[in-house]
């Protein structure tokens, strides 16, 4: 690279920007963001979930579990149509036959889209930090440090998107294969292995979230919550079923049929027989099983509690998916014939 | 090598058992306006889009000023001007956003991208559409701007691929005057065009090289292919299917050295293309009273042009 490249780089990098910004792209992005927000808050709003006693915790368990998901919607929106756009539209004819590097073309596509994204992301993050000040007062020390993974994420999944770009010929198809690929087919893959996926697009995407300490306390605190009164369910529903319950159960009904009862008043006997019929009733091994399910729960992925992520491996896992995707993006590119 | 402004040695490009380009050599002579001249699938493009690194070739080399395009293109393509096909620009930006972006990729300096802008804008005929979005333009006017940023820091070698092609006939003819002007006007200039309309070819350039098959038929001056030896034919038509009476009083004519029946018409040929020879005859021609309603020069490059291809088949 030569300070010439350099020059040429920041040039396409601008005209990129002016594209992106004077285009539909940029406005429907930026419409996805306040949408997502306005939805969030209004629903909030209408069915009274709104605790006057807000915490740091609460605003970003609402407005930020939805982050990822938008930057996925932002990149493939912007980034995967970054390369197929200049075959497609004819404008390769203009900028491939100049005296450029295609890698220089290839840089300044990707330094433009990441400008793009992180602009875009930062909006979010305004909106969310200017939410917190009002009902709370204050904003997490952690935000900075979320947005930074969140822009380092939008970088990993723009990877993905320009691999899709560089060898598809349709933007709308790259847009749509972006779309499946970040976020259903990376999650299914991720659900597939087994142990820890810290290595995983979706895994390491998700530190964007649980960097924020406020957020691992109280998404702690309801697994607690949770976890106890599935347990108390499951012992509740063991103790039903258990042997000494039913024998008690039989014993009863041997003193009701025998006419034991008969000296007490008939509304207790009424409620003493259909309280034994009850437990006599009870499909034992069916309420075992079910306790054993609420067991399983207890012990699964999906109550399991989350730590604070080690931001440096997340943070790293991201940009190594980035810089795998984008070589191999600009291997083909770098190659392709128009 | 030759020194002049593009070479081209033994280039090959394959699309699996496909050869389009067949171990081409051809030289495109200083200051010329060479028309790359064949039928569709001929190479024409394939080779043009490898002279401006659109496509890979699959061995041999393509100089640009001295410069191997298929090894250095970032080198080669410095002073040369393209316009390929009918190439698309960013529709949200201006012309003179479009001409400023460019003239930043190939390194112009802020106050003369200016001054140029200016200069060609007025040579395309574009100056009033200097500040609208390209994306309203027709397709006429966004060739004139695809031909304006190719005249930018003032190329050496312009390399054009059916320039006209798409085009509506004022805009074909709006191309073709600034071509013109274009051709008349620079002194240090190279144009190859390829084209498949002859009558274009013909009022633009000043060589022509054949192409078929991907290999070079034959390269020459454009007098070369338009009066073959010094004999020019002309088409007469009569208001009525000429009988061999016909060609034959045409034929006594002492001047003419052949007369023929070619479907409707007769077909005349004289020595020499001096115009009074022309009048002559169709004064003769006229005071036989056959009838004549159309007298008119026959293609010779059009014959031409199907003679090579047919025997290079």
């Amino acid at each position: 690279m030569m300070v010439g490249d350099f020059r040429q780089i920041c040039t396409i990098t601008k005209n990129e920007l002016i594209k992106s910004v004077r285009g539909k792209k940029f406005l429907v992005s930026l419409l996805i963001v306040l949408l997502v927000f306005g939805l969030i808050t209004l629903l909030g709003y209408a069915t009274n979930d709104w605790n006057p006693k807000f915490t740091t915790a609460n605003i970003i368990s609402t407005y930020m579990s939805y982050i990822g998901v938008v930057t996925l919607l932002i990149v493939a929106l912007m980034s995967s149509v970054a390369l197929v756009s200049e075959f497609e539209e004819r404008t390769a004819l203009i900028l491939f036959t100049r005296p450029v590097r295609r890698t220089s073309i290839f840089i300044g596509k990707i330094f433009s889209c990441l400008i793009i994204e992180a602009l875009i992301i930062l909006v979010y993050y305004a909106i969310v930090t200017a939410f917190s000040l009002y009902h709370v007062g204050e904003v997490s020390d952690k935000m900075l440090t979320s947005y930074v993974l969140c822009v380092l994420y939008a970088f990993a999944a723009s990877g993905v998107a320009f691999v899709i770009s560089a060898f598809f010929k349709k933007s709308s198809v790259c847009t749509i294969i972006s779309l499946l690929v970040l976020i259903l087919v990376v999650p299914v893959i991720t659900g597939m292995l087994k142990g820890d996926t810290w290595f995983m697009l979706d895994t390491a995407g998700n530190s964007i979230i649980t960097c924020v300490p406020e957020y691992v306390k109280a998404y702690n605190e309801t697994v607690d919550m949770f976890t106890a009164v599935i347990s108390n369910a499951a012992d509740v529903l063991k103790g039903f079923a258990s042997p000494e319950m039913q024998e008690l159960a039989k014993s009863l009904n041997e003193v009701i049929l025998s006419g034991g009862l008969s000296t007490l008043d008939p509304n207790v006997i009424a409620m003493i027989v259909t309280m034994d019929q009850f437990f006599l009733s009870i499909p034992v091994d069916n309420i075992t099983d079910m306790a054993d399910v609420l067991n399983m729960m207890v012990g699964s992925d999906m109550m399991k509690k989350i730590d604070n992520p080690n931001v440096l491996l997340e943070g790293s896992v991201l940009i190594i998916w980035g810089i795998t995707g984008y070589l191999i993006a600009w291997c083909k590119f770098v190659r392709r014939e128009f | 090598m030759t020194g002049d402004p593009i070479e081209i040695v033994n280039l090959r490009k394959e699309y699996g058992k496909f050869v389009a380009v067949n171990d081409l050599n051809l030289t495109i002579k200083k200051n010329s306006f060479t028309g790359l001249l064949g039928p569709n699938g001929a190479g024409k493009s394939t080779t043009l889009k490898i002279l401006t690194h659109l496509i890979n070739a699959t061995s041999g080399q393509a100089y640009l000023n001295g410069i191997d395009v298929t090894v250095d293109p970032k080198s080669a393509l410095t002073g040369v001007g393209t316009v390929i096909e009918t190439p698309e620009f960013y529709p949200y930006l201006t012309p003179r956003e479009t001409f400023r972006y460019v003239g930043g990729l190939i390194g112009m300096r802020r106050e003369a991208i200016k001054s140029e802008t200016d200069e060609i804008l007025e040579k395309v005929k574009m100056t009033q559409w200097q500040d609208k979005r390209l994306g309203t333009f027709s397709k006429g006017m966004r060739q004139r701007i695809a031909l304006g940023q190719a005249l930018l820091n003032d190329p050496n070698i312009i390399i054009l691929d059916e320039p006209t092609s798409g085009l509506d006939p004022r805009g074909m003819a709006e191309i073709r005057e600034v071509l013109k002007n274009l051709r008349n006007d620079s002194r240090n200039l190279t144009i190859v065009m390829s084209s498949h309309i002859l009558p274009e070819v013909e009022d633009l350039c000043d060589r022509i090289a054949f192409i078929n098959h991907g290999t070079l038929l034959k390269d020459n001056e454009i007098g070369a292919f338009t009066n073959v030896d010094g004999i020019l034919t002309m088409m007469i038509k009569l208001n009525r299917v000429p009988t061999e009476a016909d060609v034959n009083r045409v034929s006594a004519l002492g001047y003419v050295i052949r007369a023929e029946r070619i479907g409707e018409e007769i077909a005349v040929s004289i020595k020499g293309t001096d115009m009074r020879i022309r009048s002559r005859l169709l004064e003769d021609i006229a005071s036989m009273r056959m009838g004549v309603i159309s007298f008119k020069e026959q293609d010779a490059l059009e014959e031409t042009y199907l003679d090579l291809i047919k025997e290079s088949r």
